[in-house]
């Protein structure tokens, strides 16, 4: 029976379907739940909308996750992009400056974190953490308490524009394109499958980790202009959860937390609207927010334990 | 100097330093026993809250005094520290992820349990001693004293070193490498225990957190914990952790008496943080230049001898 069930884990069509499955239960669930409250037009168009953002940061993630690394800055990345675009902005008062400086000032702070990791030889894994506490740090002291405001008229005008979904579907599609049709995208499978033979066989490396955090430095740009013309406003938590959400999306829609040939590029945009379905239904059902936690660990902890092929021996060498 | 007077310049500083100096080296401690091996457990600051919190609020229920509370949160400390070995032993997945998720659970299971409000220990009766920075320097010292012996006397340190070089030459060896790792995990469950306990008994209370911000407070200890380890090879990671989060409070009471916020003290803790690891990544790199030159030297010489041999015949 584990045996089957083990084999089962393995095949490729049950790793594809399976996140898919998962995620139409929980929908049906949810709406039997609420009365069908929750499969109501306004509350589908609210879930996509919050899942967007999740989304974008989530697909340039798939690169570095498939490279067998680990990022947990991504959520302070794009906070700290945010106020830094945000009071360009309100210097400026050009959309087109704003949008560039998200794009270059994200882009930038993921090749500090690469080139730390590249050149300097300190681990993905931990520089991510010092940048996530660093990051932290800086927004509290540019911002302290207080916030700051963009104007309605330019988020409303972004907004009504569409923005956020045109930008996804651009930078989706070219994340497609880069991950499954090009040498790019199976260098860093090759990468994240294993490390050693990756270099052995002439990959070079370093260059492919740089490329991995520059591509998810553009999503995480992204990623800030939608937040912050959802919001208005930026402050200490903004994207304070984006972080674990990015996480959990990655694991839910299926892919491997080791990286490797298990990386698909979808797997960050169905994790990231199975984590708003998840968040959504389970308020609307009456959870409260701490059981909410809970459960999403729980959950979190069960897929990575049921999704994830066991290694002979323990992981280590993260440092 | 620059504060124009002493840093130190009464009891209260003393008692100040005492007690962040044993909740600093004790949370460092705790992270040296799997970050030494590579493993970075996310988990243990919401690990140091359920231990404190649950553990804490069960002794004050029973009556207990300070020290029934301290020994409840390290039983309690220990139990979850062994839960997330025994996951991470059984399901093998990287440190990182596991702890995010346990710290998920943990830091729920502290808010739920203790219904948002922590646990209190201003007021609450027979518990004054843990205030009392005797009281801290002791636990503090029975606490060095453990891991200074665990490090230094034991078979756990044999098996610790081994595992730092190569777990396949470790478990080769014939250590139970598993066995190993749920005793590093349930350890460091203790010592963050009472970490987090000292904490409480500090400011009167520990408040329970959600959304991973309870990683913060273990995150800021892994720099004296790398100084730590640094230090400790010239003397002993006791001795070594101890003088590095003396100087990393000290730092920090100087950036206090400077009038720099905490946000920025971090900062600055942090970008030297980032230094530090680069250098303890490539301290190696000036040794292999010298070694390096002095070979092409030594080829060089040789080259030279071997043409004037060569022409002297």
């Amino acid at each position: 029976m584990k045996a089957k069930l083990i084999q089962l884990n393995e095949q490729q069509f049950f790793i594809r379907i399976a996140p898919i499955v998962l995620l139409l239960v929980m929908g049906i669930g949810f709406n039997i739940a609420t009365n069908g409250r929750f499969g109501s037009a306004r509350n589908l168009n609210l879930i996509v909308t919050q899942a967007i953002i999740v989304a974008t940061v989530a697909t340039g993630a798939v690169f570095i996750f498939g490279t067998g690394n680990i990022s947990i800055a991504l959520g302070a990345t794009t906070a700290i992009t945010a106020a830094i675009m945000a009071n360009v902005y309100l210097m400026t008062e050009s959309v087109v400056i704003m949008i560039v400086v998200a794009i270059a000032v994200a882009i930038l702070i993921m090749i500090v974190t690469a080139v730390l990791s590249t050149v300097l030889k300190v681990s993905v894994m931990f520089v991510s953490i010092v940048m996530m506490v660093l990051f932290q740090a800086i927004l509290q002291t540019i911002l302290g308490a207080g916030t700051i405001r963009l104007p309605y008229a330019m988020t409303s005008a972004l907004t009504r524009g569409n923005f956020h979904y045109w930008s996804f579907i651009v930078y989706f599609i070219l994340c497609a394109i880069l991950f499954h049709f090009t040498g790019i995208g199976r260098s860093i499978k090759f990468i994240g499958s294993n490390n050693f033979c990756a270099e052995q066989s002439g990959i070079y490396t370093k260059k492919y980790l740089m490329l991995a955090f520059i591509i998810s430095g553009v999503g995480i740009g992204l990623a800030a202009i939608m937040t912050s013309i959802r919001t208005g406003t930026i402050g200490v938590n903004t994207a304070s959860s984006l972080n674990m959400d990015v996480v959990l999306a990655i694991v839910l829609g299926g892919m491997s937390v080791f990286g490797g040939t298990r990386s698909y590029i979808y797997a960050g945009v169905l994790g990231a609207i199975t984590v708003t379905l998840l968040n959504n239904g389970l308020l609307m059902v009456g959870v409260s927010p701490t059981i909410l936690q809970l459960v999403r660990g729980i959950i979190f902890l069960t897929l990575i334990f049921a999704g994830q092929k066991r290694p002979d021996r323990l992981p280590d060498k993260e440092i | 100097m620059q504060t124009g007077g002493h840093l130190i310049s009464s009891m209260l500083d003393i008692r100040n330093i005492i007690r962040d100096l044993g909740v600093t080296a004790l949370i460092a401690f705790a992270l040296s026993l799997n970050l030494g091996s590579g493993r970075f457990d996310l988990s243990l600051g919401a690990q140091r809250l359920v231990a404190t919190i649950i553990g804490g609020n069960i002794a004050l229920r029973l009556g207990f005094n300070g020290i029934g509370v301290l020994i409840m949160a390290i039983l309690f400390g220990l139990l979850a520290g062994f839960v997330v070995g025994m996951i991470f032993i059984t399901f093998r997945v990287p440190p990182v992820i596991l702890g995010l998720g346990m710290a998920m659970v943990y830091e729920s299971l502290a808010f739920a349990g203790s219904r948002g409000l922590g646990l209190q220990l201003f007021g609450a009766p027979n518990t004054r001693m843990l205030v009392n920075p005797n009281f801290t320097l002791m636990v503090l010292g029975l606490a060095t004293l453990f891991v200074f012996v665990l490090f230094t006397y034991t078979k756990f340190r044999y098996e610790m070193q081994a595992m730092r070089g190569s777990q396949k030459i470790a478990k080769t060896s014939g250590i139970n490498v598993f066995r190993h790792v749920v005793i590093c995990y349930t350890i460091a469950g203790g010592l963050v225990a009472i970490a987090g306990v000292l904490s409480a008994a500090m400011a009167g209370a520990l408040l329970p957190t959600l959304g991973m911000t309870s990683n913060s407070a273990v995150i800021a200890m892994t720099f004296p914990m790398f100084i730590g380890t640094y230090l400790s090879r010239r003397s002993n990671i006791a001795l070594g952790i101890i003088s590095a989060s003396l100087t990393i409070r000290l730092f920090g009471f100087g950036m206090v008496a400077l009038q720099i916020s905490t946000a920025l003290n971090t900062t600055i803790n942090m970008i030297l943080f980032i230094g530090f690891l680069a250098f303890l990544a490539n301290r190696h790199i000036p040794d292999l230049r010298k070694r390096e030159k002095a070979r092409i030297k030594e080829a060089k010489a040789k080259i030279k001898e071997r043409k004037e041999l060569s022409l002297a015949s």
